[in-house]
């Protein structure tokens, strides 16, 4: 059947729907409501391998207000219209701006963009949800701030609250966004707004200092879920350090996986490298300093160990790049770089390069970018390793032992391979984990290889799980798949939190797999 | 045309009143005569996009072609990569009040950064299309004819790169901002 809307939401009737849009422009004017094909479009793409159409949107709406996201939360609760939220939709990975299922609307806030206060003393932030690292990073720099952002790769034109809500890790010693979030302010399907830790208590200071509040907290539960719309969220800034010392270590050989990660560890856990460290692969490499593939082969398929080599030979590149830096006062970074020295030297092997060393060189500058909290985007040369238009990062996570790693490495590559497609992965190193990222780049134009990068990415979700590791995020098209490796009493608990919160199911329904 | 109607053109186009406003389907015929007017303001003021490769100076060619400046500087230069200054550049272009067209033959990289710019500005996309290339002369020829193409609003020419497996990927654009 037919309708001069691109998708109608699952259960809504064209009439109905006519009604609810007329109902949203009235509420936040008529240039907030767009339903066309061309403004629909570039909400429509995405990476992931699978029809577009499976997320295709029936409406864009955007709110400027926590007042205009209240109405259209009463507008959905009346038209039983499903919302699906994004703050700057810049999720590339993971699903971009677009709906986790086809006929929701997407509530895009990318016009509440306020940075409400930066506190330079308690090094504390609180923003609106359409605000850039950017943007952040103009602010800071414009009043001359003594403060560092923390920010995943796509990080200028990304946002702290989406990351933030979705998990996501940065680079520097506050890479683990969501330890360093303090306080939210959410509006709830029903319309109340809850400010959760200190937020709610009248006239308090504490906001964004306090984490925890009184009883419960309640913070944890609207990361990756769908219980609220987050409007502001508060967050700690690190103090600009007086050094800041980047240094790359490359090894030549795959197999040193394991010893780096038993030589980094106890720096890491000891604070001594502060930073989520990051240990990059041959390709994730070659990619960012913007070799592609067809540079070097044109046959399809998975690309050859030998290939690898000649990369590595022609760009200076280890089988593996680790990426760490100190920050501190000169007598702490001296101190800490002799003791990150004699432990390389002990290790008999993995070849240091300073920064002085590496000059203007790609990837090393922009990895000491993303270190110190310098928006680029350089990662998007990822993209461009095979061309198509197709990413799925599938990013398993471990304990931080060479084991785990060297184990996660070798199942990734031998899947990867046997569906003609490239480990190109890097291990981000938190404190006593390691989150495995790999981007499974494959070629959408194509319907064959799109097949294979879709079998390819749930025989991966498959055998890890047969190991017992799990996603810690993954893209709309395989949420509920991955919510299941969780377990049937979690998804009791989320459904039936989710039916107290929202009876009639209108928040991102199938975000995270979580269903009235 | 003046300020004032392109102003509201572009306000409607932005409200995407234009060709989906579903209590107005009785005027839908003067409606899609407002978007081809918004489209067709927008085209007098033409920006291309390229990303560094191989077919820039012929997709660039085609461009002048169909606005009729064959040879010399396009009225609006094109914007070459997404280093931070082309960034820049381009979040101006995206936000000031005129209508443009934008045209482009870019990689993957600066494809997905430039829809989701245009995304985030209240553009609209036209059309977007994924396309595998060779080098060669015909893919010279090719670019040209896409770049005709694209400024004129002719689908043929683009639709004619699919399917070249072993060529380099491409992603042709035309949004009006």
């Amino acid at each position: 059947m037919t309708s001069k809307y691109q998708a109608l939401p699952k259960g809504v009737s064209e009439a109905r729907f006519d009604a609810a849009i007329k109902k949203f422009s009235a509420a936040l004017g008529a240039d907030q409501v767009l339903t066309s094909a061309e403004h629909l479009r570039p909400y429509t793409k995405v990476m992931m391998a699978v029809p577009d159409a499976r997320h295709q949107p029936s409406a864009v709406v955007t709110a400027t207000s926590v007042e205009q996201v209240q109405a259209v939360v009463k507008i959905c609760n009346e038209y039983k219209i499903p919302v699906w939220t994004i703050s700057t939709g810049r999720n590339f990975g993971y699903g971009s701006a677009a709906p986790v299922e086809r006929g929701q609307i997407v509530l895009d806030l990318k016009k509440m963009n306020k940075i409400l206060h930066i506190d330079p003393e308690l090094c504390t932030a609180l923003v609106e949800p359409g605000v850039t690292y950017q943007m952040l990073y103009d602010y800071i720099e414009e009043h001359k701030l003594p403060l560092m952002l923390s920010f995943s790769a796509p990080s200028a034109i990304a946002g702290p609250v989406g990351n933030t809500m979705d998990r996501g890790v940065g680079y520097t010693p506050y890479g683990e966004h969501f330890l360093m979030q303090c306080g939210m302010e959410l509006v709830l399907a029903n319309g109340d707004v809850l400010r959760t830790g200190m937020g709610g208590v009248k006239g308090d200071k504490a906001w964004q200092v306090f984490k925890w509040g009184y009883g419960p907290t309640l913070d944890g539960m609207f990361t990756q879920s769908n219980y609220g719309i987050c409007t502001k969220m508060g967050f700690w800034l690190m103090p600009k350090p007086p050094v800041f010392k980047p240094f790359e270590i490359k090894f030549d050989h795959e197999a040193d996986i394991n010893e780096i990660v038993e030589m980094l560890r106890p720096l890491r856990i000891a604070n001594i490298i502060p930073n989520a460290v990051v240990i990059a692969g041959t390709l994730w490499e070659a990619a960012t300093c913007g070799v592609r593939r067809s540079d070097y082969i044109t046959e399809p398929g998975a690309t050859p160990d030998s290939v690898l080599a000649q990369i590595r030979k022609d760009k200076h590149l280890g089988a593996w790049n680790v990426y760490c830096a100190l920050y501190g006062s000169p007598e702490q970074v001296e101190v800490n770089w002799k003791i990150v020295t004699e432990t390389i030297k002990r290790a008999g092997k993995g070849k240091i390069v300073t920064q002085e060393e590496a000059g203007d060189t790609q990837p090393f500058k922009y990895r000491a970018q993303l270190m110190s909290g310098v928006p680029n985007l350089q990662e998007f040369g990822l993209y461009n390793w095979r061309g198509g238009g197709g990413s799925m990062w599938f990013a398993p996570v471990s304990q931080a032992r060479g084991s785990e790693c060297d184990k996660q490495y070798a199942l990734a590559k031998k899947i990867l391979n046997k569906h003609g497609l490239d480990y190109v992965g890097e291990f981000i190193v938190g404190w006593r984990d390691m989150h495995h990222v790999i981007d499974v780049l494959y070629d959408r134009s194509s319907e064959e290889e799109t097949k294979r990068a879709n079998a390819c990415f749930n025989e991966l979700l498959d055998e890890f799980e047969q190991e017992g590791y799990a996603v810690y995020r993954v893209n709309t098209a395989f949420q509920e798949r991955v919510a299941n490796s969780y377990g049937p009493v979690k998804r009791s608990v989320e459904r039936k939190i989710k039916r107290a919160l929202d009876p009639n199911g209108i928040l991102s329904p199938g975000k995270s797999g979580i269903n009235i | 045309m003046s300020n004032d109607r392109r102003f509201v053109l572009k306000g409607l186009a932005a409200a995407g009143l234009l060709a989906a406003m579903p209590w107005a389907q009785a005027n839908t015929s003067a409606a899609a005569a407002l978007a081809d007017a918004a489209v067709a303001d927008a085209a007098a003021r033409v920006t291309p996009l390229v990303s560094g490769g191989a077919l820039d100076a012929a997709f660039l060619a085609g461009v002048r072609k169909a606005m009729g400046q064959p040879t010399g500087a396009l009225v609006n230069p094109p914007l070459q990569g997404l280093e931070a200054a082309t960034y820049q550049q381009l979040n101006q272009l995206l936000n000031d009040d005129t209508p443009t067209l934008l045209v482009g033959l870019l990689d993957d990289a600066a494809a997905i950064l430039v829809l989701d710019l245009v995304r985030s500005a209240g553009g609209r996309v036209l059309s977007v299309e994924q396309h595998r290339i060779g080098q060669g002369s015909a893919g010279q020829q090719w670019a040209g004819a896409l770049g005709q193409a694209l400024v004129a609003g002719a689908g043929a020419a683009v639709a004619a790169g699919r399917g070249q497996e072993n060529g380099n990927a491409y992603v042709a654009l035309r949004c009006v901002i």
